[in-house]
């Protein structure tokens, strides 16, 4: 499906399958959002001017915080400058969004480089079982925790 | 003609024993290391932590100079653990897993083959002998020199070194948990195929836990260590991949021969505060520090202060 819509805005395919698949856009949610990504990016690469979209600075400021970050470096999201860029930058922050997509969805790095030195106090429920676990496989010399090591690796 | 064998016998055994005792008292240890490893047995022992015990049915031999122990568990669920001296394989409700180890040390190979180390962190009595499984067993007893490990005593068979009972104190003569044989056979001949019949190591290994079994190589070590308490020694450096994300933790294991803790420098992931303090779980002490983005936790059977004092170690 995402294909042929492709391939409509490539102006790739006959009259009759437009209209087979204008047919199918109205029944069908994904396709109907999928006809408008491409379209976005038939735009884009036409240069077209595009009217953004209301949800459109959303979803870039979505994938700015997805973005990975560099270990142990203070990264801070500018989200005025970002809300108010110039309207000719929409291509470029457009692509630059879909790259980030693409990197966050290919890496899945998700790491809080961000955290304060403000912390919380240590509770048991704090206490990830890997970490019991893992200790227990590596050093225990009682067969509770080795077996206990075994059952919780499930 | 008979007896007057076994007089001789005895005064030699019971000679041997007097004489290493005299001439290094740590020799016992050396022995008792030697033995665990060397004897082939068959027995039930009995272990437990402040929240369990159970009863556990082991055979250990050495056949041909490697090392096989199975271990039952005789309470609870089913669970089976096999040994051959290199890897540990985890049988439980019909699921195999698989660690490996750089050294055994479940009950009762629970001391070093270095010995050395102990001397350094431990002062060594000799208690006095009691029976234990049906045998006459040694008391000795190792206090720590400072206030960063345990205390253990350790009662080895009388005649073959073979620790069969083991008992961990606290500074306050609290016990922290304990280990001890209820009945234990020796000299029995056992054929390696016992030891594996249970489990169908070929196909579980290739298919499903060769990919679970990760030990990165490390060559980035990020972090210095700064004051760790005396004695303890890093013995081991495990990586492992965070659950769904491209980022390693690091589990950094310490020893002082008897005594484990593990430090963990662990990413801080997006939506997870950072924690800090110190909390016993059962034996075992957890504490947490945070340092520069990263979670640092350090987890051991070892006083608060132990663990408190690795977590603070760490610097980038």
């Amino acid at each position: 499906m995402n294909e042929k819509i492709s391939s409509l805005f490539d102006s790739e395919i006959s009259n009759k399958e437009v209209d087979t698949l204008l047919s199918k856009k109205n029944k069908l949610a994904h396709a109907r959002s999928a006809m408008s990504d491409y379209q976005l990016i038939s735009d884009v690469l036409k240069k077209k001017e595009i009217l953004p979209k209301n949800n459109l600075t959303d979803k870039i400021m979505s994938a700015i915080d997805k973005e990975p970050t560099q270990l142990g470096s203070v990264a801070k999201v500018n989200s005025q400058n970002t809300a108010t860029v110039s309207f000719d930058f929409w291509p470029v922050l457009a692509s630059a969004a879909v790259l980030v997509i693409i990197a966050s969805t290919a890496f899945n790095i998700e790491v809080n480089s961000n955290a304060s030195s403000q912390y919380q106090i240590l509770a048991k429920e704090d206490i990830p079982q890997e970490i019991i676990s893992a200790h227990h496989a590596a050093t225990a010399n009682n067969m509770n925790h080795f077996v206990q090591v075994g059952d919780s690796a499930k | 003609m008979n007896l007057i064998k076994k007089l001789l016998t005895l005064f030699f055994i019971v000679f041997s024993f007097s004489s290493t005792a005299m001439e290094d008292p740590w020799g016992i240890l050396d022995l008792s290391a030697k033995a665990s490893h060397e004897l082939n047995y068959e027995g039930v022992f009995h272990s437990q932590t402040s929240s369990e015990s159970n009863s556990t049915h082991v055979i250990h031999a050495n056949i041909a100079n490697e090392e096989y122990s199975l271990l039952k568990m005789l309470d609870g669920a089913p669970s089976e653990v096999f040994s051959d001296g290199k890897m540990v394989y985890v049988k439980s409700q019909n699921r195999l897993t698989i660690k490996k180890r750089k050294n055994q040390f479940l009950f009762p190979s629970i001391l070093p083959s270095d010995i050395s180390n102990l001397k350094e962190n431990y002062h060594l009595f000799f208690g006095e002998k009691k029976r234990i499984a049906d045998r006459m067993a040694q008391l000795i007893v190792l206090t720590s020199k400072d206030d960063f490990r345990f205390n253990y005593h350790i009662w080895i068979d009388d005649k073959n070194f073979l620790p069969l009972k083991l008992i961990v104190t606290n500074n306050k003569n609290q016990t922290i948990e304990q280990s001890t044989f209820t009945t234990i056979a020796f000299n029995k001949v056992f054929k390696k195929d016992i030891f594996q019949k249970n489990i169908d190591l070929s196909n579980l290994y290739e298919n499903e836990n060769r990919n679970k079994f990760v030990e990165n190589y490390v060559s980035n070590k990020f972090w210095n260590l700064k004051k760790l308490p005396a004695g303890f020694k890093e013995v081991d450096l495990i990586s492992r991949r965070v659950g769904g994300l491209n980022i390693l933790d690091y589990q950094l294991i310490f020893s002082d021969g008897l005594a484990y803790v593990s430090l963990f420098i662990r990413p801080i992931t997006r939506g997870t505060e950072p924690k800090e303090g110190v909390v016993t779980i059962g034996s075992t002490n957890v504490s947490a520090r945070y340092h520069d983005g990263y979670q640092i936790m350090s987890v051991g059977m070892v006083p608060a202060e132990t663990v408190d004092t690795f977590s603070g170690a760490i610097e980038f």
